[in-house]
């Protein structure tokens, strides 16, 4: 599996920090509300490097988990 | 592979907002905060120091970090995170202290214990998280606050004349000789934020190697009280705060100037030898228990009367009881009253202050005038009669009545009216004997060419005792 970002929905406070620090561009804002109104964000598959800059720019422990393609096929 | 994800050292669940399940801190969105527990916690696993780490967290909108970081935790009074970080890591040899601080905890009401807790070099990592306002109060100016900058209690921007100027934490520190890594890092942007983790990791690897006191400043976000959103928030920082607070090394030093020195308990031959009682006492051993003695000495300031109160305490001690001597002390040392609390007992002593004695020497009227009413009922009193003319109105009290300064006079030394004071009470009460009394003294008093004397009034006050007082 590529390299890619899991969003976990309910800890995001859509504070688009990690949208805007994104090197490759690879996340958006999505439309949709969390339990707590925030307008979560979303991964798109833009060439990411997984990098971890997402990762170190959110302020919540768990919301943003990013996989590395390891060349195996698998997470 | 799983490349970054949620550290280990966090709770799975923060239980503290919202219900069970939980897993959102209670910051608001694009806070500082979590990015420097996200980094601190990374370095707590890369190093797996969890088990030996105590996290001291302050007052402030970290107050809760004892409820996201799975570690020891002490959530300390305003500002003092230094201070029992201080106790913590003296009395926990393999312990990773972590004081954690905000800029009005560490650099306002903190001020204090930061400085000293650096200047002693202690084995620490502080971590200082500078947004230059006060966070959880809603946005008052803080010590950091940069001039011209509008905040809660500065409406108009702060103004350098009139609340002075930002305080700068790592120069300051770096002005002292012990700390050993002193360094201000920035969460504006990714690469800041890896360069922040650095020197966390720099600061933590200095308390397993056991290097002693790192400072970490992180210049931080609060996008809510700057009323900027959160990704302005983090340039606001570039173009506005890095300008004044320069991101750098201040110092990495291989070792501390100072060796830390563990702090060791007196023993209790030094001890003897520190208040100059190393010499046995002789004492006739006593079977029965005596009943807690609450003596109360007062008089004027220089008659005597607090060392009279060590004479009495130490002559507790060579007979085995315990004993605590508690002095009054303040302006009233000079000239005024001054008075001293001895408490004798076989049990334990709680507080060591005489409220109600149970025997009160009064060495001169206006002593009696502010104590007379004190004493507990069924207790005695002396009364100084050489400068007391009245006599006692309590009638529920058992008194004596002695010129215990003539009698020290004619004994060659009327400065030892209390002694003869402390004589009196032994034979009264028959708490000490008179024979300790004399072996105490020559350890007692400083300047040995008195002893001779001390010695002559404790003679002169013991017969005055039996010719006029013991049948009374």
């Amino acid at each position: 599996m590529a390299n890619h970002v899991e969003i976990a929905d309910g800890q995001c406070k859509g504070c688009r920090l990690c949208i805007e620090n994104c090197p490759t561009h690879s996340l958006v804002q999505g439309s949709q509300l969390n339990k707590s109104g925030y307008q979560y964000a979303k991964f798109e598959q833009h060439g990411c490097t997984a990098c971890g800059f997402c990762y170190y720019m959110c302020p919540e422990p768990g919301a943003i988990t990013v996989i590395k393609d390891d060349g195996k096929g698998g997470a | 592979m799983v490349k970054h994800a949620k550290p280990k050292s966090f709770y799975d669940e923060f239980v503290r907002k919202g219900g069970p399940g939980e897993k959102n801190t209670h910051y608001c969105p694009g806070c500082g905060h979590g990015n420097v527990h996200k980094l601190v916690a990374e370095v707590i696993d890369e190093l797996g120091i969890q088990d030996k780490t105590v996290f001291c967290s302050p007052v402030g909108c970290s107050v809760f970090a004892y409820y996201y970081f799975d570690v020891g935790n002490v959530q300390c009074a305003h500002g003092r995170a230094p201070a029992a970080g201080t106790g913590v890591t003296r009395s926990l040899e393999d312990g990773i202290v972590i004081s954690y601080q905000g800029d009005g905890d560490l650099a306002g009401i903190g001020m204090g214990s930061i400085m000293h807790a650096a200047n002693r070099g202690e084995h620490m990592a502080v971590f200082f998280v500078n947004n230059a306002i006060y966070g959880m109060t809603g946005g008052q100016m803080a010590p950091t606050t940069l001039v011209g900058q509008k905040t809660l209690t500065s409406p108009f921007g702060r103004s350098a004349g009139g609340e002075g100027f930002p305080l700068t934490m790592c120069e300051i520190i770096n002005t002292l000789q012990a700390p050993v890594f002193i360094e201000r890092v920035s969460l504006a942007n990714a690469p800041r934020i890896l360069k922040a983790k650095r020197a966390i990791r720099q600061a933590l690897v200095n308390q397993v190697e056991k290097k002693g006191f790192s400072f970490v400043e992180l210049l931080s976000p609060c996008p809510i009280n700057w009323k900027i959103e959160p990704v302005q928030a983090r340039k606001w920082i570039i173009d506005t705060m890095e300008p004044l607070f320069p991101v750098k090394n201040f110092r990495n030093l291989e070792e501390a100037p100072a060796k830390y020195e563990k702090p060791v308990p007196v023993s209790d031959a030094d001890m003897k030898k520190l208040f100059n009682v190393e010499k046995n006492i002789s004492v006739t051993p006593k079977e029965a228990h005596i009943d807690e003695q609450l003596v109360k000495l007062a008089g004027f300031g220089g008659q005597g009367v607090l060392s009279a109160g060590v004479l009495l305490a130490n002559c507790a001690i060579a007979e085995k009881h315990n004993t605590s001597w508690l002095p009054s002390y303040g302006p009233e040392m000079r000239g005024g009253t001054a008075n001293a609390g001895v408490i004798i007992s076989d049990g334990q002593i709680g507080s060591p202050l005489v409220d109600n004695p149970t025997f009160f020497i009064a060495m001169n009227g206006p002593s009696l005038d502010s104590f007379e009413t004190d004493i507990l009922p069924g207790g005695m009193a002396l009364i100084n009669t050489s400068l007391i003319e009245r006599k006692v109105e309590r009638t529920d009290i058992k008194v004596l009545y002695a010129p215990l300064t003539e009698i020290a006079q004619e004994a060659g030394m009327a400065a030892a009216a209390t002694v003869a004071g402390i004589t009196m009470y032994a034979l009264a009460t028959g708490v000490i004997a008179i024979d300790t009394i004399k072996q105490v003294i020559p350890l007692s008093i400083k300047r040995k060419s008195l002893v001779e004397e001390n010695l002559r009034v404790v003679d002169a006050a013991a017969e005055y005792f039996r010719k006029n007082l013991e049948k009374g």
